[in-house]
């Protein structure tokens, strides 16, 4: 984006005309940044919570750095540093996070996190099945004569991709959506199909089914790339159409209809999302669709593919995702990764030797964003000393002692990727940061001259002026000669060997260096079928887990395009455009408990609850009810009090999807 | 025709991405925006596609806007033909945004006066597009020209209408219509939301002018009654009366300091005509009932001006292009004052013509209302008949002498309980209102499934 600067203050945001895949607009939560930048709620002091009560008062950094650093040497001497946990999530990414790694490993330690919330579960298919997370060009989904968006609604979570999309029906292609809501994006579809919530292996299974049968695969390119394909294609030998329709309640013609598409039409570019994948089934779902691509032929060319994660841009990591988020082979003694992000709150409880005693916490809010909130709350507030860095004091912010103001992206310069499109990109700083707000490589400097640590001013570790900063940036770079801060400064450049058409060149990173319809390395790291097999979510009506008659409603908790999880919609220009979190519900479910629209409604089941206004949507499958996920427990609607803390079958993510719930009408009080 | 916004149904995801645009180029609070976004089907009714429109000023070649704001607060650029609004002239009575059937005109609360879109014209000299239209992630909204012969748009959710608005809308193509559907079976769908008809009149929100028209038009008829000699009033009372009249009709301005500006568009609004001839009416009914009460003409005089007064202010309302024409309806100011002049003379065969009118036009248009789906409200109904009417003609055939207080005391009440009624069922145009009437019509025989059906339907 291009950020217009008047007078010290950011004026306005423009998409930058050098990232084409993005030139069209800036998207609303990038636009809502010139107010996220300067609103008033914004944390710009250290702050202290005043004992005993939910009050923070503002102190001085060094007040709040040397309470810290005092608490640190406390626990380093004992019970050693390993009792203070570094949590860090997904926001504000960029190179300069490494810092805080580095920190803790200077301190001498600590305990931090392995997998992660958003996608492993997808990235470990991908990786298993196809070698590597990558897909073709942004654009190249134009080509594509029959799209399927299965699980995503990329009109409210990737807009630009809608552009690429309209593109390619422009030009006559069909696209099919996959999802139990009619969303946004399935408007422009020929065909929604509506499964039962986390049963999307089962569909595919089907459809690979039919096109076995229909001999509607391409046997060249099975034979050439893919392996496994005997095994796999009698393990759906039984997956009928009937079979699935039973599972997935979608009616058999359309699973025909389905089959047909996929056999008739080529290239066929999927996209799937990634709230399917947060099932404790859904590896195996995602493996269960690539094989759709792969029977078919469709890696590897253009308009075809499997449009997923794009990480070619991720250059600087020394192992590529989702390989980074796992627990060393060989853990280092220092740096102890032993808490599973997806059960963060009961995994912090069972810790010991030692147990946490500290938890710092940047770029993330884990209360209301991991499963099982009240049980991350509980663990939070076992402990002795909880550190938040963040701009605005969120529900995991409230719950800290001393909360640091977090930078915005716009007051440091930082080099990012991205997993979408495949530029490397130079963030530049354009306005210092407002009032005491400091950089979080500034602050673990400062907090390292607190703790005596030698490294603490040497700015090749904390890079503190602008100056520093770009020297690090520019080392980072070395690797890479095509990418200077020079070069990045005329504009987005593309990642250094990245392809326009994933797979082109056919070399797949898996251990057979073929698509791998049979994987070995699922059995050995997953201790799963070698085959993409179909198991029911464990929280499932069919499995009566739990009892349908007590929690007999799916809880889909999806992204909107009015924030990043619990990111913006605290901005009041996107209170604007949706003022307080909803229940949509079908009609049918609500008449038959009394639910009237707009009526304040429970959310509950035996992990928690919460209350909202009900909305009735026909256009949601009748067994669900969804709420969009990231509302602040101020504000009600908290999703993660119903999840569980579960992962996900491979890729140690968090299958917080795997949720039944009850809705019921809350009487006027 | 100079350029205007270009919109493609086609396009749009309904991202609101041209909202904050908005919200952001004009350094508006960051709560406000000058384009809104409306919802075709929101509720995903399986018979009917969902679509999206987003709407700002059009601009108009005719700006109704601009024709009703009595404080000349708007003016049109010779040269660009941009329709605008300087909120420093602006009283906050919100007659434009009554008469606009786009909501382009936006409350600014906070300020109290009305704002609008410029169409960004610190842009448009700088040779750049409005910043919604330069900010549209997926091209759905674009600036330019606009062409002049074809209509604007038969998409539904955009208000047809004669005023030459600076826009066109592509409708949704054939195969965009609606996807096909596997789990689309309901057996009690909601069509719109409780609220997608509300009109942007109410009585909460009007209170002061109903207080301010009903107690003109009982004053013009004390007047007329005086000047017919049926009764005398103290000229201290009426004038107190009056000032509290104008007082409480100045207090529906959010800017009473700026109250002296509803005068000022006496060639086009209704409402500066009401404002003159209503304060001419209580200036020489003073004079007369204080100086002058031996000169029947200057009576005569004030009288005629205090009808045509009344006359002007049923005329505000016709800016509301989906409610009716006064004349048709019971709580008129004019038949009301006529008629509350027939009761205070006494002169039953006036009373009986104007009552009986009252009542027919009463019940035609609750039958009106029941036939149309809209709520009848039978207790008012039976208290603004029963008492308020039929009591006191009774009153008046069995015992009309003794009875006069409670006649004028039932029929007062009458009329209050009409007029209050009439700003609750003012209908005012807006696209969220014509979406919801299009989408009833779209999906047929359901003509307002609400919740509450569906819970009727379930039980």
């Amino acid at each position: 984006m291009q950020v217009h600067v008047e007078d010290g203050r950011i004026r306005r945001i423009e998409p930058h005309s050098g990232n084409r895949a993005t030139a069209g607009g800036v998207c609303l939560k990038g636009l809502s940044y010139v107010e996220r930048v300067y609103s008033p709620d914004r944390i710009l002091h250290p702050l202290k919570r005043v004992p005993g009560t939910a009050d923070f008062e503002r102190v001085s950094w060094d007040e709040a750095l040397t309470a810290i650093a005092d608490k640190l040497v406390e626990l380093k001497a004992d019970p050693g540093p390993q009792s203070v946990l570094y949590y860090s999530a997904s926001g504000s990414k960029g190179t300069l996070n490494r810092i805080g790694l580095d920190f803790w490993r200077l301190y001498g330690g600590c305990t931090t996190t392995y997998g992660d919330l958003c996608w492993p579960a997808g990235l470990e298919a991908t990786r298993l099945t196809l070698g590597d997370n990558k897909h073709s060009a942004p654009w190249d989904i134009a080509n594509a004569r029959l799209i399927v968006l299965w699980g995503k609604n990329a009109a409210e979570t990737n807009i630009h991709q809608m552009v690429f999309i309209d593109q390619a029906l422009d030009a006559g292609a069909k696209m099919v959506v996959i999802d139990p809501r009619r969303t946004e994006s399935a408007e422009r579809a020929t065909l929604l199909v509506q499964p039962r919530p986390g049963t999307d292996g089962a569909l595919a299974l089907a459809v690979a089914h039919l096109l076995i049968k229909a001999d509607q695969v391409d046997h060249d390119f099975i034979d050439r790339h893919v392996l496994g394909f005997p095994a796999f294609a009698a393990m759906v030998d039984d997956f009928t159409p009937e079979r699935a329709t039973e599972i997935t309640e979608v009616p058999v013609r359309y699973i025909h209809r389905l089959a047909e598409y996929f056999g008739t039409i080529e290239p066929v570019t999927v996209s799937p999302g990634y709230g399917m994948q947060r099932f404790t089934n859904s590896g195996q779902t995602m493996r269960a669709i690539l094989a759709l691509l792969a029977i078919t032929g469709n890696i590897g060319r253009p308009g075809a593919g499997w449009v997923y994660a794009n990480l070619q841009s991720h250059i600087f990591d020394a192992v590529r995702d989702p390989i980074g988020l796992y627990p060393p082979e060989k853990p280092d003694g220092v740096v102890r990764v032993s808490i599973s992000t997806a059960r963060l709150g009961p995994a912090m409880l069972e810790t010991q030797d030692p147990p946490l005693r500290m938890a710092w916490v940047e770029r993330g809010n884990p209360i209301t964003q991991n499963p099982e909130t009240n049980t991350v709350l509980e663990a939070f507030r076992a402990l002795e000393l909880r550190v938040v860095v963040d701009q605005f004091l969120t529900d995991t912010a409230r719950e800290a002692d001393i909360v640091l103001p977090a930078k915005t992206m716009f007051e440091q310069s930082d080099v990012i990727g991205a997993y979408w499109h495949s530029y490397i990109q130079l963030k530049q700083k354009v306005i210092e940061p407002p009032g005491d707000v400091k950089p979080e490589s500034e602050i673990y400097g400062l907090l390292g001259q607190r703790l005596g640590l030698p490294e603490a001013q040497n700015p090749e570790v904390f890079p503190v002026s602008d100056a520093e900063v770009e020297a690090y940036l520019e080392k980072a770079l070395e690797p890479f000669p095509e990418l200077t801060l020079d070069r990045l400064r005329e504009g987005p450049q593309p990642a250094p060997s990245q392809q326009e058409v994933a797979f082109s060149d056919f070399r797949f990173l898996t251990l057979s260096g073929r698509i791998e319809l049979e994987s070995r390395e699922a059995a050995e790291r997953w201790g799963a079928d070698p085959l993409p097999v179909y198991t029911e979510p464990v929280e499932s009506a069919r499995r009566g887990v739990p009892d349908p008659d007590v929690f007999p409603l799916y809880l889909l908790t999806p992204n909107t395009k009015n924030s990043i999880h619990s990111q913006f919609n605290n901005l009041k220009m996107i209170r604007q455009l949706s003022d307080e979190p909803l229940a949509y519900i079908h009609p049918d479910d609500a008449a038959r408990r009394g639910i009237r629209d707009g009526q304040w409604v429970r959310v509950f089941n035996d992990r928690g609850e919460f209350e909202l206004e009900a909305r009735l949507d026909n256009g949601l499958k009748a067994g669900c009810v969804c709420v969009t996920n990231g509302w602040w427990i101020s504000e009600g609607g908290t999703v993660n009090l119903c999840s569980a803390a579960r992962e996900t079958d491979m890729g140690y993510g968090a299958a917080f999807h795997d949720v039944r719930v009850e809705v019921e009408a809350v009487s006027d009080a | 025709m100079p350029d205007g916004f270009i919109f493609d149904t086609n396009r749009c995801t309904g991202c609101d991405a041209c909202r904050l645009a908005c919200t952001i180029e004009n350094e508006l609070r960051p709560d406000l925006s000058w384009r809104c976004v409306e919802t075709f089907n929101p509720r995903h009714h399986p018979a009917a596609p969902v679509y999206h429109i987003s709407l700002a000023c059009n601009h108009c070649v005719d700006p109704v806007c601009m024709y009703a704001c009595p404080a000349l607060a708007y003016s049109r650029d010779a040269t660009t033909r941009v329709v605008l609004l300087d909120d420093r002239k602006c009283m906050g009575c919100s007659y434009c945004a009554w008469a606009c059937p786009y909501d382009a005109p936006v409350l600014d609360r906070v300020r109290g006066v009305m704002t609008k879109c410029t169409l960004c014209a610190h842009r448009l000299e700088l040779g750049l597009k409005p910043a919604c239209s330069a900010l549209c992630p997926t091209g759905a909204l674009d600036f330019g020209e606009v062409p002049e012969a074809e209509p604007p748009t038969a998409v539904a959710g955009f208000p047809e209408s004669n005023l030459g608005p600076r826009v066109r809308i592509s409708p949704l193509r054939p195969e965009r219509l609606r996807p096909e559907m596997t789990a689309a079976d309901v057996a009690n769908p909601v069509v719109t939301a409780a609220d997608s008809r509300a009109s942007k009149i109410s009585l909460r929100s009007e209170w002061p002018l109903f207080a301010f028209t009903s107690l003109a038009a009982a004053l013009v008829a004390l007047v007329a009654s005086s000047v017919a000699g049926a009764l005398s009033i103290k000229p201290v009372l009426f004038v107190d009366a009056a000032i509290l009249t104008l007082g409480l009709g100045a207090l529906h301005l959010r800017k009473v300091r700026r109250a002296y500006r509803a005068v000022l568009n006496l060639r086009r609004s209704w409402l500066s005509r009401e404002v003159v001839v209503v304060s001419a009416f209580f200036a020489l009914a003073t004079i007369y009932l204080w100086l002058a009460p031996g000169l029947p003409a200057l009576g005569a005089v004030a009288t005629l001006l205090g009808f045509l007064g009344l006359l002007c202010a049923d005329q505000v309302y016709s800016v509301l292009k989906d409610s009716g024409p006064a004349y048709r309806h019971s709580a008129s100011l004019l038949w009301t004052g006529f008629f509350l002049t027939a009761v205070f003379t006494g002169r039953a065969w006036l009373a009986a013509i104007f009552g009986f009118g009252k009542l027919a036009l009463y019940i035609l248009r609750k039958l009106d209302f029941g036939f149309g789906g809209r709520p009848v409200r039978p207790m008012l109904s039976a208290a603004r008949l029963g008492l308020g009417l039929l009591t006191p003609l009774a009153l008046w055939v069995i015992a009309p002498v003794g009875s006069r207080g409670y006649i004028i005391g039932l029929v007062l009440l009458g009329e209050l309980i009409d007029r209050g009624e009439y700003y609750d069922e003012l209908e005012s145009e807006s696209p969220r209102r014509h979406m919801a009437a299009e989408l009833e019509k779209q999906v047929g025989g359901q003509t307002r499934a609400s919740a509450g059906l569906a819970v009727a339907a379930a039980d």
